[in-house]
């Protein structure tokens, strides 16, 4: 399954951001499920419950690519204090529990991808803890791609938003996205990557987050300059509680270098994480273990930075 | 949620498992090492740690031990 890219829509006046070699080839989750998944019943069995919400997801992607012929083209690139404010204040309104800024790096595109504006504004909306808990079920898939579908339909929102106000924008939905935007959130200042690969927050829900974006040409954003959670990476180092949770063995203590790259190194192996997410309602053990999810950010805060 | 340090500690007391706590939880008290529930983040990291396997979770701990659960 392809997702919509902005390929079609995009005219000779665009000026397109794409990837390069650095960037990381992006994964399709349709994909992992025919590699790893039990066959075409058991995928049916576990991604049934979705299938419509799917849809839903699908409609907004495509929405959020044909919408770019909608920007207003008119060289306006600065925004005031008054109109960022009333950014934030809708974004609150419709859902979105917190927002970031940053510029992407062609890094983080995925091989192949593109973008048309490296302004970006990330978003994050919380995974209900109460659905979360239950994971691997049918209420926490449920609660997954509800998050998607909610912040695709945010994306676009903001989108409008923001063209309405005279600015250009791409929207850039969950599920499907160019970019890899947990790397873009820890940018953007939003939390920090742990070593199960999930931004973790400073949020009561931690890791339970899911994340999109909308890129534009707003050049006078209140970019991340320097990002306050980095304290978590050392955390980390010491906890290893998701290492010792995860079902399949995927988390590693010590970072691996992906596919023989030294330059991208990570804990999770992706091939092992596959299998219980492929053959159950996706795994999400990950996500209700860490210590974030589950423990207060300022209290692990405080008795961590006292004792180091 | 909490891990308690149980039985096995009890004249033990090796230090591994206050060096791998991340948050300082670990106090020793006459018997054994102890955990102050209050401190703890329920990471786990002290499971592993122990090399007498005397911590556990609040909910799992053995009968015998339940007298721990309240130690100070």
């Amino acid at each position: 399954m392809n997702f919509p890219s902005i390929d079609k829509y995009i005219t000779e006046t665009d000026t397109v951001i794409t990837s390069n070699e650095y960037s990381r080839k992006g994964v399709h989750i349709p994909d992992i499920i025919g590699e790893y998944g039990g066959g075409t019943m058991a995928a049916l069995r576990t991604r049934l419950p979705i299938m419509h919400i799917m849809v839903s997801c699908m409609v907004q992607a495509m929405k959020s690519a044909k919408s770019i012929t909608k920007n207003p083209k008119l060289g306006q690139t600065k925004i005031t204090s008054e109109q960022l404010a009333e950014l934030e204040e809708y974004a609150k309104r419709i859902g979105v529990s917190d927002i970031g800024y940053t510029k992407v790096d062609r890094d983080m595109i995925f091989k192949g991808e593109q973008i048309l504006y490296e302004n970006a504004i990330v978003f994050t909306i919380e995974m209900k803890k109460s659905e979360i808990d239950t994971a691997p079920s049918k209420t926490a898939i449920r609660e997954i791609f509800r998050t998607y579908n909610q912040l695709g339909v945010i994306v676009n929102k903001i989108s409008k938003f923001l063209r309405k106000q005279g600015f250009n924008t791409m929207a850039a939905p969950a599920i499907g996205g160019a970019v890899s935007y947990v790397p873009l959130a820890q940018k953007a200042g939003l939390g920090v990557i742990g070593k199960h690969g999930l931004l973790i927050s400073d949020k009561d829900f931690g890791p339970s987050l899911r994340l999109a974006a909308v890129y534009t040409d707003i050049d006078n954003l209140p970019f991340c300059k320097e990002n306050p959670h980095m304290w978590v990476k050392d955390f980390c180092k010491t906890c290893n509680k998701c290492v010792r949770s995860c079902p399949a063995g995927a988390i590693y203590e010590n970072s691996i270098a992906v596919n023989g790259n030294e330059n991208t190194r990570q804990c999770i192996d992706n091939s092992k994480c596959a299998t219980p997410f492929a053959n159950d309602y996706g795994c999400t053990v990950c996500v209700k273990s860490c210590t974030f999810y589950n423990g207060d950010y300022n209290k692990i805060k405080n008795a961590f930075l006292e004792k180091s | 949620m909490a891990y308690v340090i149980c039985g096995p500690c009890v004249g033990v007391k090796d230090t591994k498992c206050r060096e791998v706590c991340p948050v300082s939880a670990i106090y020793e008290n006459d018997e054994k090492l102890v955990i102050d529930a209050e401190l703890c983040i329920d990471c786990g990291a002290c499971v592993q740690a122990c090399p007498v396997s005397a911590i556990y979770q609040e909910d799992d701990v053995p009968t015998a031990w339940l007298k721990y659960k309240t130690d100070k």
